[in-house]
This record gives structure tokens, sequence and C-alpha cells, in this order.
């Protein structure tokens, strides 16, 4: 134990150590030397606030009875803070473009500088951190108590109880003074607080010295290394009770994550006194390397606790009591200092955090709303937001107070600080929604955070007050009015879950559901459009080009006079100063530019919030105008962009295709035109040699007198064989042509095959006769049976066979033809042993008018004879090929499915 | 995008994926064994050897891109090629 005079004096001393270091740190950045100040190392720091009493005396409770279910609460922010790339490089860019003070004001920039949800915001955000500022106090005397021994010397717990209130009471004012005296030298809420992080980051360092010191001396004094303290079973048994990786573990780990967001706090210190990327780029391994740090010695210290310490020892206390068991009163003492500055940093900031909220949404709206408040003299709204910061600061931690009182001294540190997490993750929707989602609309935000802070404070909030009352304690047990489904604890019939993870489930799940929803059947005004683009689009646009979107104009002299009231006449003037010198004009022009007012409402944001902030220049300007076209461009212009790449992209694709098909199309038309011109020519051809030798003989005819009857019959029959030539060649071209088309009628009829070829052969047979060609006929397929029309039939037979005759040229000409029946097919193979058919023109002698060079002299025929016979076979179900040309001859195959 | 800011901004979600998959069940649920390494728990190895890794991976890709210079002065040309062919597809 000892004695209160040392501990109080060591306290103080400190205190006095912080103001001496926010001082020096504050005069450092006047005169201009923000070096180290600004040190992404001091900004790391800063940010450790997370680490409050709760850390410092909370997770080693936690690790005693729960074993490491306290790591959660440090890897979601290790979480957040390595993912950084993602969420916290957007929020801090926006937080500098939008000089953003506060969480609220950023909700209520977001959606539109919308008073009612920077009011709502800042309401959820005081009365979500009131559990927690009771935890510091709580945290704070049990320490005082304990390491002074306060707690044996009381006769009675009622006057243990009395003094315990009374001295809470008492840090509680100390506090508020220390955060007043330390908080509100500045009105600037978005200017750094230089004194403030210098102090925190020192407290950073000392509550870390402090817990690492208490963990080497118990692991490596009292124990004989930390594998002794872990083996030990007291603390294995403590860990192995139960599977602590479920669905509370996944809820800790999210609540811990959002916080580091959305805890007004880390807000402040993570995105308010932001001044680079730099920064954040080295907070973002640093801060987790922080965690790891002083997570580290938080279980071997609990199990040493549970080891060393008599059973019914305060396990939140071990850090203290610990080092007490042994005697060791200055490394207690020092513990007791790390504990002191892991509260007193948590309260210093978050006071300033939320009273800034309250006197920017609150306090603020209020005054100007109120005509008889006189705000005219030169400084006076400064002189307004500083007492209204004062007095919030006083409010808030009588909140905490109260909230001590009520709860009858609240759980565990550990529950009280989880309630004040799930109470703040509610603003997480409308913060992701806002920087990641277009259309989310005020309304959505609104419905959103109503809706998941009241489940919030009626599943989690209220519960944590029980037995304060009879009404809640019944409320709780039965539900109100005895409807038990609308028991707090188990809503809607949500039974044996872990409260914690009820309360979450429900509220998020409610305003996420609420937000999106509310979202989708609203419509966002210009206002809120225009700042969805901003938040959105921060990282494609560059400085506050809104300024062309806002029409609006106002006298110089009016606006001076409402920059002095709310900045001071020094500040004012230096302002309007600069914007003349940079106008580059010497005479003072009496109507500011939109630009200038621009700036000037986002200066002004800067000290009161951007939702009151455009309160105060809305009443000096006139003709304000969004001009609608112009928001609608820069609010589709992102999207267009991309919208026009994707279009660019698939339009390319698109052009591809069709330039290909394009050119097959054109190679086809090629194709087709040369054999249009070769069949024209073809038949022109064709048609010359008969009609040559028509009109020759028919001149003979007329001319030569002399013609004997014999000489002229003959003649006449030359020319009646041409003519018939002539027709049949017609013939055959249309009829060429109407198959192409599918026009040609045929006349299907199931025949005897053989009897069709008979009478082919026996057309063809004086042909043949006439030539010497001899035709051998075999095979067996008498009673063969295909469909098909016969004389087609028969006229494929006739042209294959002809061909065979015509072309043969051998000494001693056959043709063999040969009829089987397989594979359901009748097949007939015609071979004979003229000159063949080289293999390249193996599928060109079935194209139209396709006679080989070789032949082609002195030859009649139309060259339409297999191509027409091709095409009836397949009208038939079969086809004709060539199997074998080459020099010995030509075999052809005709096949034609058996009926 | 610059490739190489791509490769970063991936290497970067990977991280963040990874980070939260090694900390939640399932696999966390592989280590919470009553094992022990060198007498000390397997879940607590895992977790503060996890941690560890996961600040030095962080620290190793923000020392990559301090070292990537932001603003090329060479990356305007290098778009317009890209974006040429768009434009004068042959057809």
């Amino acid at each position: 134990m000892l004695s209160s005079q040392l501990v109080l004096t060591t306290s103080f001393l400190y205190v006095a150590f912080l103001f001496l270091i926010a001082f020096l740190s504050d005069r450092a950045s006047k005169s201009g030397s923000t070096g180290l100040l600004q040190s992404p190392l001091v900004y790391t720091l800063s940010i450790s606030i997370y680490c409050t009493s709760w850390t410092f005396y909370g997770a080693v409770g936690s690790a005693g009875r729960n074993g490491l279910e306290f790591v959660a609460i440090y890897l979601g922010p290790t979480m957040v803070f390595v993912g950084w790339w993602w969420f916290l490089r957007k929020l801090v860019k926006i937080g500098r473009s939008q000089r953003v003070t506060s969480i609220a004001d950023l909700i209520s920039s977001r959606y539109g500088k919308s008073t009612t949800l920077a009011v709502l915001a800042t309401l959820i955000a005081v009365i979500g951190t009131t559990p927690y500022i009771a935890l510091q106090l709580k945290a704070v005397i049990s320490s005082l108590e304990v390491i002074t021994g306060a707690t044996e010397t009381f006769a009675t717990t009622a006057e243990h109880y009395d003094s315990r209130i009374r001295t809470a009471f008492w840090v509680a004012t100390g506090m508020a003074i220390f955060t007043i005296l330390f908080g509100t030298r500045n009105v600037d809420a978005n200017e750094r607080h230089h004194g403030v992080v210098a102090a925190i980051a020192v407290e950073a360092v000392v509550k870390l010295v402090a817990l690492l010191a208490v963990g080497m001396y118990v692991v490596f004094a009292i124990a004989d290394g930390p594998g002794e303290l872990l083996s030990n079973p007291r603390i294995t048994e403590v860990m192995a009770t139960k599977n602590i990786f479920g669905e509370r573990w996944i809820t800790l780990t999210f609540l811990a994550a959002a916080a580091i967001i959305c805890l007004p706090r880390q807000f402040h210190v993570t995105v308010v006194e932001n001044s680079d990327d730099n920064q954040l780029k080295t907070a973002a391994w640093m801060f987790p390397l922080y965690l790891f740090l002083i997570s580290l010695f938080i279980l071997p210290i609990a199990a040493a606790g549970l080891i060393f310490l008599p059973e019914n020892a305060n396990p939140d206390m071990f850090v203290l009591t610990l080092p007490l068991s042994q005697g060791q009163g200055n490394l207690a003492l020092l513990a007791f200092i790390g504990g002191f500055s892991s509260a007193t940093s948590m309260v210093v900031v978050a006071s300033i955090a939320l009273s800034t909220m309250v006197s920017n949404h609150i306090v603020m709206p209020i005054a100007l709303r109120l005509p008889w408040l006189p705000l005219d003299a030169s400084g006076d709204v400064k002189r307004l937001i500083l007492m209204s910061r004062r007095f919030s600061i006083c409010l808030i931690l009588g909140l905490g107070f109260l909230y001590y009182l009520f709860s009858h001294e609240g759980g565990a540190l550990a529950s009280m600080g989880l309630i004040a997490f799930a109470g703040v993750a509610q603003f997480l929707p409308s913060v992701i929604g806002g920087l990641f989602w277009r259309n989310a609309t005020a309304r959505g935000a609104i419905l959103g955070l109503v809706g998941g802070f009241a489940a919030w404070a009626y599943t989690l909030f209220l519960p944590s007050l029980a037995g304060t009352a009879e009404l809640t304690e019944s409320l709780i047990a039965n539900g109100p009015w005895g409807i038990s489904w609308l028991r707090p604890e188990a809503l809607f019939g949500l039974e044996g879950v872990d409260p914690l993870v009820h309360a979450v489930a429900w509220s998020m799940s409610i305003n996420a559901f609420l937000f999106v929803m509310g979202s989708l059947f609203s419509e966002a005004r210009p206002l809120e459009r225009l700042q969805a683009a901003l938040f959105v689009d921060v990282f494609k646009r560059d400085g506050g080009p809104e300024t062309q979107f806002i029409e609006r104009s106002a006298s110089t002299s009016d606006l001076f006079s409402l920059a002095q009231r709310v900045l001071g006449r020094d500040e004012a003037s230096k302002m309007f100063a600069t914007d003349e010198a940079s106008n580059n004009n010497n005479e003072t022009s009496l109507i500011s530019s939109p630009e200038f007012i621009a700036r000037l409402e986002r200066r002004f944001a800067g000290n009161v919030g951007a939702a009151s902030a455009r309160a105060l220049i809305s009443r000096v300007v006139t003709g304000e105008r969004i001009t609608f076209d112009a928001v609608m461009k820069i609010v589709d212009e992102a999207q267009q962009v991309i919208e026009y790449s994707h279009q660019l992209e698939q339009k390319s694709t698109e052009l591809e295709q069709t330039a290909s098909q394009l050119r097959d199309a054109n190679e086809q038309l090629t194709q087709i035109d040369q054999q249009k011109d070769d069949f024209l020519s073809q038949v022109s051809h064709e048609m010359r040699t008969p009609m040559t030798s028509i009109r020759s003989f028919s001149d003979i005819l007329s001319n030569a007198e002399d013609l004997g009857d014999n000489q002229s019959r003959r003649y006449l029959g030359i020319i009646s064989n041409e003519s018939e030539r002539l027709t049949r060649l017609l013939d055959e071209i249309l009829e060429a042509n109407r198959l192409e088309r599918g026009e040609l009628t045929l006349n299907i009829e199931t025949v005897l095959a053989d009897a069709v070829l008979a009478r082919g052969i026996d057309t063809c047979q004086g042909l043949a006769n006439q030539s010497g060609v001899t035709i051998n006929r075999t095979g067996e397929t008498d009673h063969v049976m295909v469909k098909a029309d016969p004389d087609r039939l028969c006229q494929i037979f006739i042209n294959i066979l002809s061909n065979a005759i015509k072309y043969n040229a051998s000494d001693n000409p056959v043709v063999d033809i040969n009829s089987r029946t397989a594979d359901g097919n009748y097949i007939v193979e015609f071979t004979d042993n003229g000159p063949g058919v080289p293999a390249a023109d193996g599928e060109r002698i079935f194209g139209k008018f396709t006679r080989l060079e070789a032949s082609a002299s002195n030859r009649p025929g139309s060259g339409l004879g297999l191509s027409i016979g091709r095409e009836l076979a397949r009208k038939f179900g079969g086809d004709l090929r060539l199997v074998s040309g080459g020099e010995t001859g030509a075999r052809f195959v005709l096949t034609v499915p058996v009926v | 995008m610059d490739r190489l800011k791509q490769k970063f901004s991936d290497m970067q979600a990977v991280v963040t994926v990874l980070a939260v998959l090694l900390m939640m069940p399932p696999i966390i649920l592989i280590f919470n064994n009553a094992g022990i390494v060198g007498q000390i728990p397997v879940v607590v190895a895992f977790i503060f050897g996890a941690w560890l890794v996961l600040i030095l991976v962080t620290w190793w890709l923000v020392r990559v891109s301090n070292n990537m210079s932001p603003e090329k002065p060479e990356e305007k040309p290098e778009q317009i090629n890209n974006h040429t062919p768009l434009v004068g597809t042959d057809i």
C-alpha cells in the first residue's frame, strides 16, 4: 500500500508535466516548428488512445475470466489499419478536403449538410460514449482504492459507497477542468491541437512502458519466463473452459474494427488531426505494432494473478495488485500512473471531440435561430463556441458520472466498454455508405441511425442499467407489459444467444436495412448529390470545385462582419486581405465572388461544422441557387466516364467483330462474283458452239442455191441437233438453278433401284456403242427399294455414265458398274479406265461448269452433270463422291438410303 | 491505372483478406487445441505469430509504396498510347 498523499502528489506532478508538454508544443507549433509534432510517430501514438483503462486494467481482467477473448478487441483495429488502403485512406482524404470536425460533421456534411443528421449523430455519440467515460471513472477510482489500500479503512459498506461516490465526483470534476484547460484554447476544431496531441502521445508512451514494465517484472521476476505462466493449469483451464472462437469472437472483432473508425475520439485523432498521407502510412503498421506490444503481456499477467493472488482478487486490478503483493511500491506507482494516463487521455480527447459536436451541432444551430441572441459584436460567435464547448465538457463528464452512479458502478470494465462500442458502431453503415455509395441519402441515414440506435438502446443500454429500478428489472425479465417476445435480451424470441451478440445482430441489421431501404426509396436533394459526388469521388477530384455549382453573392462588408464574429477580428482581416491580394486588384470589390464565399464557408466549417457554417453563410448571401444541371453533371461525371469507357470497350469489340464479319462477307462476295463471272463465260462458251454451227449451217442453207436435198436435210438435221443440245443446256442450267434454290419439285416414290439403273444403262448404251466402250454390270441387288424420284435418279446414272463414256480415251475403254448394299445404303460404283481425275480436282469437278483442262477440248457437255447429280443425290438423302481419281481411271460412288 | 500501382493495390487486398481469414473461424479453430509449443499454448503462439507477420507485411508494403513515385512524367504519353488502338482500329 502507498500513502494517498504520495499517490495524489505524483498524479498532480504528472498532470503538471503533461501541461508543460502541451504548452511547449503549442508554443513550438505557433513559431512554425511542427516537425516532430506532425511526425507519423506522434500521430500513431495519439491514435493509441484506443487503449484506455479498459486495456490497461480491463484486458487483464478479461483474460483472467475468458482467456484469449480480449485479443479480438485489438485484432479488429489491426485489420482496419492493415487494410488502410481501402478505407482509412479515403476517410482521411475526405476529412482533410472537407475540413471535417467530427464524425457527426462527416455524416451531416456527406448527406447535404443536414442539421437533423448532425444533431442525431451528436446525440448518439454522446449517449454512446457515456458508459465509456463511466468506465474510466470506475477504473481510476478502483485503482486509487487499490493502491492506497482504502478498501480496508471503512467500517461499513454504506460509508465506503459514500466515499467512493465522493471520489468519483472529484475525479470527474478534475478531469473536466483538465480537459477545459487543455482542449478549449483553440476554437477551430479542424486546426490541429498540437499541444493535446503531444500530451497524449507522451501518455501513450507512459502507459505502454508501464504495462511492459509490469509484464516483464511478472514474467521474469515473479515467474520463470512466460512458459511457466502460460502452461500453468490455472490459465489453461480458463482458456479451455469454452470455445471463444465463435459468434462472440466475430462480433467482438467486428465491433472493435467499427470502433476504431466510429468512436468520436478515434475519429478525432485519426481523421481530424491528420495532416498528411505519410502519417497514415506509418500508422498502418505502427499502430498494429503498438497494439501487439500492449497485448503481449496481458495473458501472462492474468495468469500470474490467478496463480499467485488469492482466489477472490479482482482480475481487473491484477496490474496493480501483483506488484503490490510483492512489495514493489514504485512499480505499482508506475502502473497506477500508466492506468491514470490511459484514462485521462481518453477522457480528454473524447470530451474534446464530443464537446465540439455538441457546440457545433446543437448549441450553434439553436443560437442561430434565436433572434434575441445578439451576435453582432466582433468575435462573439467565437466566444459562444468556446463557452458552449466548456459547458459541453462538463455535461459529458456529468453524464459519465451519472451513468457510473446508476449502473451500480457498472459490471466488469470490458463489458462497459463493449456497450459503448456497440453504440457508436451504429455510425458504420452511414459512414461506409457515404464514402462508397453514391445513392445513399439523408433519409436513409436518418432512418438507419434512429432504428439502429433505438435497437441498441433497448437491447443493450437499458439492460446495463438493470437493478436501478423495479421497472427495468421486470421489463428485462418479462418484457414490457409482460409481452415475452419483446424482452430486451431475447427480442422476437431470439434466445440463448450472448446478449452482446444479440444486441449487435439486431441493431446492425435494423440499421443497415433501414439505411439501404430509406436510400433506395427517397430522392436526394441537389446539395446531397453534390456532396455525395465530392465524397465518393474524392480521389478523382482535387480541391473544392463545388463553387462553380453554387451561384450566390454577398456584399463583402456583410461577409466581413460575419467573419469577424466567427473568427475574430485579426483572423478575418487576414483572410480578407489575402483574398484581395490574390484577386490582384487594388479597389476592394463590393460583391464577393462565389469562390471566396465557398472558401469562407469551408473556413467556418472548420470552426462550427458544415451545417452551421452553411446556416451562417446563408444569413448574408442572396440569390443562392445550386445550378441543378451543373450538379447533375458533376455528380454523374465520374460515373459517365466509367460508363463511357465501358461503352468504348464494348463498341471496339463489337467493331472488331463486325469488321471480321465484313471481311468474311467480302471474301464470300468476291468468290460469288468470281463464280458468277465464270458461270457467265462458261454459259456463253457453251452456247456459242451450238449457236455457231446453227448459224453457219443456216447461212449455207439460205445462200447456197445448188444444194442437194440430201445435203440440205443433213444440214437441217445438224441444226436440229444443235438446237436440241442448246435446249438441253438451257434446261440443265435452269434445273441446276432450281436445285440450288430448292425450287425443284421431286416426285419421291419408292422404286426398285436396279430397275432405274438398268434404264440409265440402256439410255447410254447407244453412246457407249458409238464410242466403243464396254459396260460391265455386276452386283446382286435385285429387290432393293429406295425412296427417290425415278426420273431424277435415272438422270444421275446417265450423267455419271455419260461422263465415263465421253472422257474415256483408253485403247480398250471399259466402264464397270457394281451395285451393293451396305449400312442401309444402296451403293453403285462406276469405275472407268479413262485418264482419271487429279487429286487436286477431286472436289472441283462437282462445281458448276467444271471441265478439266485436259479433257475439255472437243467434248460436248455443259459441265453441270456432276454438280446436278450430287445435288440430287443429297436431296434423296445420299451422296455422290469421287473415291479415287489417279492415273488408272476414276471411280464414282453413288449412295442412296435403302427403304 | 499504373500497372505497378494496380499490383500494389492487389497486394493490399490480399493482406487485408488474409488478416481477416487468419483470425476468424474456421482457420483459427485449427489451432485452438490443447497443444503446447515450447511451453506456450499453440493458439497463443499462432495468434501472436500471425499478428506479427501481418504487421511486417504491412510495413513492407508501405515501404514499397513509398518507393513508387506517385507521379511519373512518362505516365501521360503511355496512357495516350494505350488509347490509340481504340480509335484507330482498322476496319
